[in-house]
């Protein structure tokens, strides 16, 4: 672990004038913000991350769930993950996000951990987290030894020549079927990020995973108001049954009338390069029976385009199964 | 530290969910049989 200056900012304007004189928000920033610390501390005594200052915005008044005016919900970048998977009104209109969160970590992370902090979380590629092993993601133009290694766990979708590794965060998956705003405040002032713009595909450029440059604070996330009637589910499947991460996970949004499907919103978690919502999978259910034979026929649509490593051909079939399973369970809940 | 925390929480009242607020330590032994009864046994005084 490199030895690091730790700040306390005042507010919000002391904290985005500091991070600014980061070269980087991205891999190799030299200031980073601190929320619970479980990726960043982690990371820092693996050396993976280097910053000369840290930044502790815990204080600052970013950790409230507010109910909009239109119906909407506010959450605060320092929510507690543990906070907003348990507030009673997650529970009820948007569950999804509440499962997501609670089959992520464990309780103790879940108590630390922040929402702007799940937002940012890296990879699990055990390439990345091994500075002995070259990675273009830690150290650009280093190589993926993880396209010819141990790729078990890393990418079926949205991955690159230089980059295969996965999205770690199941809270990202909910909030990607939820299609949450992320609101963000920079030294040009605030800007409102569509959640399907906010990560980024490696592309040749895997370290830069966000949209963020250096000074942008994440304050909050919004959600639009609760679809009426919706049903919803988040499954996870994994190697253990608690305290892993997704090998495939299904985000699933669905309203059902008359037997006939009239909205769906679906996002795969343990499979992409970022957090990966279907469209084309929602487009398919649209107007279909809420039945198996059209759950399966969207399955096989959202995972047409996958793309398996050398060891993960398995994930296409098991991340079909986890879907058809969602939406079986949310179309009978 | 796990098991005070639970008590706590909001933790689901079957065993599972016990299990569950009980994962995260570096041992599964965190969640043997005696130790989720011991833990159900005091809940239940409570």
């Amino acid at each position: 672990m490199h030895i690091f200056e730790f700040v306390r900012p005042k507010d919000s304007a002391a904290a985005i004038a500091a991070a600014a004189q980061s070269k980087s928000a991205q891999q190799g920033a030299d200031v980073r913000f601190m929320g619970g610390g479980t990726t960043l501390i982690d990371l820092m005594k693996l050396n993976v991350e280097t910053p000369a200052r840290v930044l502790d915005i815990n204080r600052l008044p970013l950790d409230k769930i507010e109910l909009m005016p239109d119906g909407g919900l506010k959450i605060g970048a320092t929510v507690r993950n543990s906070d907003l998977a348990y507030h009673a009104k997650v529970q009820q209109d948007y569950s999804v996000l509440s499962q997501a969160i609670l089959q992520g970590a464990s309780a103790q992370i879940r108590n630390m951990a922040t929402v702007g902090g799940n937002l940012l979380q890296r990879t699990r590629c055990v390439y990345f987290r091994d500075t002995a092993m070259p990675c273009n993601k830690r150290e650009p133009g280093t190589g993926c030894p993880a396209i010819t290694g141990h790729n078990r766990t890393l990418a079926i979708f949205g991955a690159s020549e230089h980059c295969i590794a996965t999205n770690p965060s199941d809270m990202c998956v909910g909030l990607a079927a939820l299609e949450a705003t992320i609101h963000v405040q920079g030294t040009k002032g605030s800007r409102a990020v569509a959640f399907a713009d906010f990560h980024l595909l490696p592309g040749n450029t895997p370290h830069r995973e966000t949209v963020l440059e250096a000074g942008d604070l994440i304050t909050h996330v919004t959600l639009p108001p609760p679809v009426t009637g919706s049903k919803q589910v988040y499954l996870k499947l994994r190697d253990r049954a608690s305290y892993e991460f997704a090998l495939s996970s299904a985000a699933v949004v669905l309203a059902v009338a008359s037997g006939k499907i009239t909205r769906a919103r679906i996002a795969l978690g343990g499979v992409g390069t970022k957090p990966w919502r279907s469209p084309e999978a929602e487009a398919a259910l649209i107007g279909k029976p809420a039945n198996d034979a059209s759950f399966r026929q969207a399955a096989e649509v959202a995972l047409r385009n996958a793309r398996p490593q050398s060891e993960n051909k398995f994930k296409i079939e098991l991340a079909k199964r986890c879907l058809t399973h969602a939406l079986r369970t949310a179309a009978t809940s | 530290m796990s098991a005070v925390a639970l008590l706590k929480e909001p933790c689901g009242s079957d065993d599972a969910a016990v299990k569950e607020l009980m994962s995260g330590n570096i041992c599964r032994c965190g969640a043997y049989a005696n130790i989720v009864d011991a833990i159900q046994q005091v809940r239940k005084r409570e």
